[in-house]
């Protein structure tokens, strides 16, 4: 069924004028930005707002500093140490783990421990 | 033409009203191992296992993994359930500071790897399969060369290989117009409004006009139920709309060994200390292709079928976009059904 607007125009008309005109600008954008040139801007500009973000966090760092309140820096090189801690902490409780399942086959009976070659004289 | 009362149903305004309110990733699923913000998850089974041998999903570091459980009836998670498949999922979480200096390293010789020992001690298996989307099948593929006696099968979806590949992104990211240590060193962790961009410019116009005119033109239109249209459209909404930041230390390897210096297929990229050969792959390997993906052009990922030792590989190619492999009613027919059986004749 149409579908028809307030004044009883075709909007289905519309629609495909619209189709029409979302192709070909697709199109037109999809050429402009495979271009070495899109690609080029687009890199500056990001360059640009890097060097924007990196003088903000300077202002903010000093600032912060100056209040004596932590820095970003200050709380990322937490951050790290925390990761850092949390690593060996894992690392030590699965060194644990592997010692307690060793412990465990130790005192089994013979019958149940895994059967192990005589070592090489 | 529908009517007023179709389009506006209690459930379907009811979602409209509240966009967040539509549920995502509701398939049942247990943590099974937990380090940091990462996450394994095992989904419940939902029948006898057709394979003995489990399936890991390594998805990538960019965007939330529930794409791949969006709703019921779209969720590649249900089809391998149904399937009988054995189920273990990779969800990276949301990386914080801390995780800014992980080196690619330690994901792939690391957080895999530990994931995929801990999917062989909960499923008793010797081997396990892998499964990677995008950025998650590059890294399942450097696992695979690395480890080769851990792997039974691969399945890569849609992840790039050839970084050479005529694709927008290709082109933005080369060295001579991208300088990714400057974005790493300035931001640590990329911000997920950074790669949003990128991946919006990818299609501006469909992207930020044409995708919301197309959902109210269709919501006009007779067929199906408006109600499956609206959730659908607002669960993908929630999800482009859900990034997360890219840990940064990993996003500079990626970028310059594989985007800007294309190491990975001329067998000379590096995860830590070991180089990547990409002919250690001698597994089963299937690579899905997107025909239409603007993300990952498909030739960069058929590139690695040049590369391996595998006698058994195969590529399924579909008329769909990046995304579209795994919502799409299209794949969710005829393309998953066929994935799930390669998987069950190789386990």
């Amino acid at each position: 069924m149409e579908w028809k607007g307030a004044e009883g125009f075709d909007l289905g008309l519309y629609k495909k004028f619209y189709d029409v005109w979302v192709r070909s600008t697709s199109e037109m954008l999809h050429e402009m930005m495979q271009s070495p040139q899109f690609a080029e801007a687009m890199g500056k500009t990001l360059e640009g707002s890097l060097d924007f973000k990196k003088q903000l966090d300077e202002l903010i760092e000093s600032s912060l500093k100056n209040l004596h309140l932590p820095t970003t820096s200050e709380v990322t090189d937490l951050s790290r140490r925390i990761r850092a801690l949390e690593v060996q902490v894992q690392d030590v409780s699965k060194a644990l783990e592997s010692l307690k399942d060793h412990l465990q086959t130790a005192g089994q009976p013979a019958e149940k421990r895994p059967s192990r070659k005589p070592p090489k004289r | 033409m529908s009517t007023g009362a179709e389009l506006f149903s209690p459930k379907g305004m009811g979602l409209l009203s509240n966009p967040k309110s539509v549920k995502v990733g509701q398939t049942p699923c247990e943590v099974l191992y937990r380090k940091n913000n990462l996450v394994l998850k095992h989904y419940l089974p939902r029948k006898k296992q057709a394979a003995s041998v489990p399936l890991l999903v390594v998805y990538a570091l960019v965007n939330r993994p529930y794409i791949l459980d969006l709703l019921p009836g779209r969720s590649v998670v249900e089809q391998f359930l149904n399937g009988g498949i054995d189920l273990y999922l990779i969800d990276w979480g949301v990386p914080d500071e801390g995780e800014r200096d992980r080196t690619l390293s330690d994901y792939i010789n690391g957080s895999i790897h530990d994931c995929l020992q801990a999917v062989k001690r909960a499923a008793g298996s010797e081997q396990v399969s892998l499964f990677g989307y995008c950025q998650g099948g590059t890294f399942s593929a450097m696992y695979t060369a690395l480890h080769p006696k851990e792997v039974k099968n691969l399945v890569l979806l849609a992840a790039p290989f050839d970084f050479s590949a005529n694709g927008s992104l290709n082109l933005w990211a080369r060295k001579e117009y991208f300088d990714v240590d400057k974005l790493v060193d300035t931001y640590g962790n990329i911000p997920a409004s950074i790669l949003n961009s990128a991946f919006t410019m990818l299609r501006p116009i469909y992207n930020t006009v044409d995708k919301y005119v197309q959902f109210s033109w269709s919501l006009s239109q007779n067929g199906t139920s408006s109600d499956d249209k609206i959730e659908m459209f607002l669960a993908m909404e929630k999800w482009l709309s859900d990034g997360i930041p890219h840990p940064g230390e990993v996003f500079r390897e990626f970028i310059k060994g594989c985007y800007q210096e294309n190491l990975l297929v001329q067998n000379k990229m590096k995860v830590g200390k070991d180089q990547v050969n990409l002919k250690k792959i001698a597994c089963p390997v299937l690579s899905i292709l997107a025909e239409s993906d603007h993300i990952i052009p498909p030739e960069s990922s058929r590139a690695i079928h040049d590369g391996i030792s595998s006698v058994d590989q195969a590529i399924l190619g579909f008329p769909s976009g990046h995304v579209g492999l795994t919502v799409g009613s299209g794949p969710r027919k005829t393309l998953w059904p066929k994935v799930v059986q390669w998987l069950v004749e190789r386990s």
